[in-house]
């Protein structure tokens, strides 16, 4: 491990300790960074320049201008940090996405009473790209790409907000933890095989399983149902949204396993996934078996994305 | 992203700093070549067709590296006798005219907004008038409108001066406090001299050469007099004294340097003993870049800061340690009374003895006739003097070129000059005659703009003679009086005027003669003495004056103090400035008690009021809280929908008294 690992290691510690996570944070003392920037350090060695001439030159103008300077670098301090310290960020849980897709960190920045003024920077920490949101052109939030890579579920770095109000000689900084995870799946990939269609329990019994052809029941309504089956008298009325739900008579439900594929894992889980976007669009009822994790069948969105989630983590165990 | 190229076209801030680079190149036009500020007006308008969008693509990277090094060469070449200083305004304007034309970047601005400041400073170096230095103030609030505008983009114009004019404001009296009471410090090492200007002096004098009259109406000096103002006869300035003559011209003498430099290694100071009442008055100088400084005989730095900064000359003569980069104010005493018989005479005379015997072989001749004539040393200056006088020579400011043996022409051919024809004349027929004798060159005169205050002008600038006649000392000469005593009693601004030689030539035709004209004229001459005066003249001599005016006799320890109160002072002005309690709206009783009852629940059993109104808070704490601190929380409750809606009526002392009351029993409570 090289030093420069050490420190960062250090440095996420000290920030752990400094910074706690928290989904929605007021910039204060405790978390507000300022310090002169690159600019900031020439504008000093300038002043300081322009000292030594004035005191060379017997200049009292210059010495006046070298003193105007200083002592707007103190102004242009408290302004920075005031300004700074009027802005609440927050941000929302990002959507989960497929591996190699761009997710969306959504981090919002309100001012108090005062609105801040400027442009805040938004960056994931230790990540070059950053974005800006502009207050003075009533902008208050930003969603901030995030690539991904492999599959798994991630806590998100911290997120990097700077401004450099007024006069860019002082830069403000926050490195901010939201405890924000980001669900990354399996990237899907088309798969041609078609699993085994069987039971759980012996052949003969026959499952009533999800279909459209006979009213069954009103279920309540989950995000995720069809609208077209939605009770729309029953909701017309006034009462709580459901669904109907309409039974098929079926044989078997498909189990999807990995046990049955001959690819290399990620192969697998990226076919696995495939298969669990397109049955759950069919509203076909399916299991998974991933070695250990079993998840029995169902259907809806809320199945897929259980699905999905254990795809993501296999070979760890899905947490239930 | 953080590197990302800006905006080209509507990028106010762009717009912005290019209309700072065109009013500052423009404003220093006399110091830089003209090609340098056509680059920089060309840049400009280039970026003002970007911002137009008028023009959408700037000029590639390579086309300006191929202009920047073109543009160094000709710098190169065309730099020959400019002093560092100048060459570095030249090279700094050039280069930021070439970035002007790249600019994309956000690190661009900062190098020109670095680099403006920069420009700033050599303008605050070579024009330091009341009018130029309020222009170059404002050029320095425009920059820092460009920095405050490059962060604020999609900020109105109008809040963008406002944000700038608070920073402006609020950082001023920290830096006039900084500025009044910080120490001054002497110069660190010692700077080189520049190239003077526009001076009416130089270190030499060619007299055949007409190039050597200068008719600029600058400010040379100001002299402020306590007590008596001697007459205009009397206003003989003493600046350069020149004792070397070769036949044409006459210099500095480098073996006077040479002497003075050894003295002055040895240990050995010039200390005139000085007699008589003294003139006493303060000079305040406009920058020369060169050392010399002016005073009337016989004179000696009256301050301890004077007698630090300043050398006094074995020819009388004032120097400054450092050249006047900037308005320098010392305070003399002059002794008109005093022999100047005190130098080394050895040298003296040995120096202003020889003479070279090649060339004006008509004026030896005139001379030795003279000189047999007159044995008596008095006499014969005076038979000099009365030969200006009566053989028809004249006063003139546009003589004819002598280039080859110019006294002879001066003396028996042109008969016209200006002073120093004449004074160059008598002293080399003085010398011719053995008689010790050397041109002072200087200023005579001056204009009176009120009581005690004479403005000396370059077009006062004049030469005399000084002359050893007998053991009483050098004594002053000056023959221009015998054709032109005008020019002595009235000064040359009236003397031109009335030869009439300057009109449609210079300032002193047509609007000077107005009197509303004349008015603004002397207006402007006083404000301006003023600043030089308290601002520009402000050294530790001032300061140290002032100092023991505010707190009496001097001691380190009130130094000290003076030092933590200036800490404080700074500190409180900070505060005031950013503490938000300080501007907070001064609120009706019920508000504060309230608030405060809602800010201590808050923080002492993190109750938060959330936006709940009075009374449904009061319900909501009717279950959390003891009665202790309830009931007088309902009292301040009540006294607050009292004052607001008008409930049933609670007394303003009942309300405090519960709220004292409620703050103990919280505190309890946390306990």
């Amino acid at each position: 491990m090289g030093v420069r690992q050490t420190l960062n290691v250090m440095s996420e510690k000290w920030l752990e300790s400094r910074i706690p996570a928290n989904s929605s944070v007021r910039l204060n003392r405790k978390n507000i960074f300022i310090f002169p920037g690159l600019f900031g350090f020439f504008y000093l060695l300038m002043t300081v320049c322009l000292f030594v001439l004035a005191v060379n030159y017997q200049n009292n103008l210059l010495l006046f201008l070298s003193q105007c300077l200083s002592s707007l670098f103190l102004i242009s301090l408290f302004t920075a940090y005031k300004n700074f310290a009027r802005i609440t960020v927050s941000a929302q849980q990002p959507q989960p996405v497929y591996a190699g897709e761009t997710a969306y960190l959504t981090v919002k920045a309100m001012g108090s009473a005062h609105s801040p003024k400027g442009m805040l920077e938004v960056g994931m920490k230790n990540d070059k790209n950053s974005y800006y949101i502009n207050f003075d052109a009533g902008e208050s939030q930003f969603a901030v790409p995030i690539a991904t890579t492999t599959r798994g579920k991630c806590r998100l770095p911290r997120v990097t907000l700077r401004c450099a109000y007024p006069l860019g000689i002082l830069r403000c900084w926050t490195h901010l933890d939201f405890g924000q995870e980001l669900w990354v799946y399996p990237s899907p990939q088309a798969a041609d095989k078609t699993f085994s269609e069987h039971d759980m329990s012996d052949g003969n019994k026959r499952n009533t399983i999800p279909g459209s052809d006979d009213f069954f029941a009103l279920h309540p309504f989950q995000p995720g149902d069809p609208l077209n089956k939605v009770a729309w008298k029953k909701v017309a009325k006034g009462g709580e949204w459901a669904s109907k739900v309409f039974i098929r008579q079926q044989s078997a439900v498909t189990w999807l396993d990995i046990s049955t594929l001959n690819t290399d894992i990620e192969t697998s889980l990226s076919m696995l996934c495939w298969q669990v976007n397109r049955l759950s669009r069919r509203q076909h009822p399916f299991g998974l078996k991933l070695g250990d994790v079993i998840i029995p069948p169902a259907m809806g969105k809320l199945h897929e994305q259980t699905c999905l989630e254990a795809l993501s983590l296999y070979p760890g165990s899905y947490p239930k | 992203m953080m590197h990302a190229r800006l905006p080209v076209a509507s990028y106010l801030p762009s717009l912005l700093i290019a209309i700072f680079y065109a009013v500052i190149s423009v404003s220093l036009v006399a110091d830089t070549h003209f090609w340098i500020l056509l680059l920089c007006l060309c840049a400009c308008v280039v970026r003002l067709f970007l911002y137009l969008g008028w023009y959408n693509h700037a000029p590639g990277k390579r086309t300006v590296n191929l202009l920047a090094l073109l543009a160094s060469v000709t710098l190169i070449t065309t730099s020959e006798n400019m002093d560092v200083l100048h060459i570095m305004v030249n090279l700094l304007l050039l280069a930021c005219s070439l970035k002007l034309i790249l600019l994309h970047r956000r690190r661009d601005f900062y190098q020109l907004v670095i680099s403006g400041v920069f420009i700033v400073a050599c303008g605050f170096i070579f024009y330091q008038s009341l009018a130029w230095s309020l222009f170059y103030i404002s050029v320095f609030a425009l920059l820092i409108m460009v920095l405050i505008s490059a962060h604020t983009p999609a900020m109105k114009l109008s809040q963008q001066c406002k944000r700038a004019l608070i920073l402006v404001l609020q950082a001023l009296p920290i830096a006039v406090l900084l500025f009044v009471f910080l120490p001054k410090v002497p110069p660190f090492w010692k700077m080189p001299e520049g190239h003077s200007g526009e001076t009416g002096l130089s270190e030499y004098m060619t007299p055949g050469d007409i190039a050597g009259l200068t008719k600029s109406e600058k400010l040379a000096f100001t002299a402020s007099f306590t007590g008596v103002v001697p007459a205009p006869q009397q206003r003989y300035w003493r600046a350069i004294v020149l004792e070397d003559f070769d036949g044409n011209s006459w210099f500095v003498s480098d073996t006077r340097r040479y002497a003075s430099a050894q003295l002055q290694h040895m240990g050995k100071q010039f200390d005139p003993k000085v007699r008589g009442k003294p003139f006493r008055y303060e000079v305040i100088s406009e920058p020369t870049q060169q050392r010399w400084l002016y005073a009337l005989d016989t004179a000696i730095p009256a301050s301890e800061a004077g007698r630090r900064d300043i050398q006094q000359g074995w020819n009388y003569q004032l120097t400054a340690n450092q050249p006047l980069f900037s308005r320098f104010a010392y305070k003399v005493e002059s002794f008109p009374d005093t022999k100047r018989d005190q130098g080394i005479a050895s040298l003296d005379k040995q120096l202003n003895l020889h003479v070279p015997t090649q060339t004006n072989p008509q004026t030896q001749l005139w001379a030795k006739k003279l000189r047999a004539r007159y044995s008596d040393n008095h006499a014969y200056a005076d038979a000099i003097m009365m030969y200006f006088r009566e053989n028809g020579f004249e006063y003139t400011l546009a003589p004819s070129a002598m280039l080859y043996d110019p006294v002879d022409s001066f003396l028996f051919n042109y008969k016209a000059g200006f002073c120093a024809h004449f004074a160059s004349a008598m002293a080399y027929a003085l010398r011719l005659a053995g008689i010790p004798a050397r041109v002072v060159s200087g200023y005579q005169g001056g204009k009176q703009i009120n009581d005690t205050t004479i403005n000396v002008y370059q077009y006062d600038a004049h030469a005399w003679v000084e002359a050893w006649l007998d053991d009483s000392g050098w004594q002053t000469f000056d023959p221009t009086t015998q054709v032109a005593p005008s020019r002595i009693t009235a000064g040359f601004e009236e003397a031109a005027r009335f030869s009439g030689e300057l009109t449609g030539e210079h300032p002193f035709t047509g609007l000077g003669h107005l009197e509303a004209f004349a008015f603004f004229r002397n207006l402007s001459a006083q404000m301006d003495f003023l600043w030089g005066k308290w601002f520009l003249g402000f050294n530790s001599e001032k300061q140290n004056a002032f100092f023991t005016q505010l707190l009496g006799e001097l001691s380190p320890w009130k130094l000290s103090l003076l030092g933590v109160a200036i800490v404080l002072t700074i500190l409180s002005a900070l505060a005031l400035y950013f503490l938000p309690n300080w501007r907070r709206k001064n609120y009706p009783l019920h508000y504060k008690l309230y608030m405060a009852a809602t800010a201590q629940l808050y923080r002492q059993c993190h109750i938060e009021r959330q936006k709940k109104s009075p009374g449904e808070l009061l319900r909501t704490l009717e279950i959390q809280l003891s009665p202790i601190a309830l009931t007088p929380f309902r009292v301040i409750t009540a006294y607050f929908e009292y004052c607001e809606y008008g409930g049933p009526p609670v007394s303003a002392a009942e309300a405090k008294a519960a709220s004292r009351e409620f703050s103990k029993a919280l505190k309890q409570h946390s306990r």
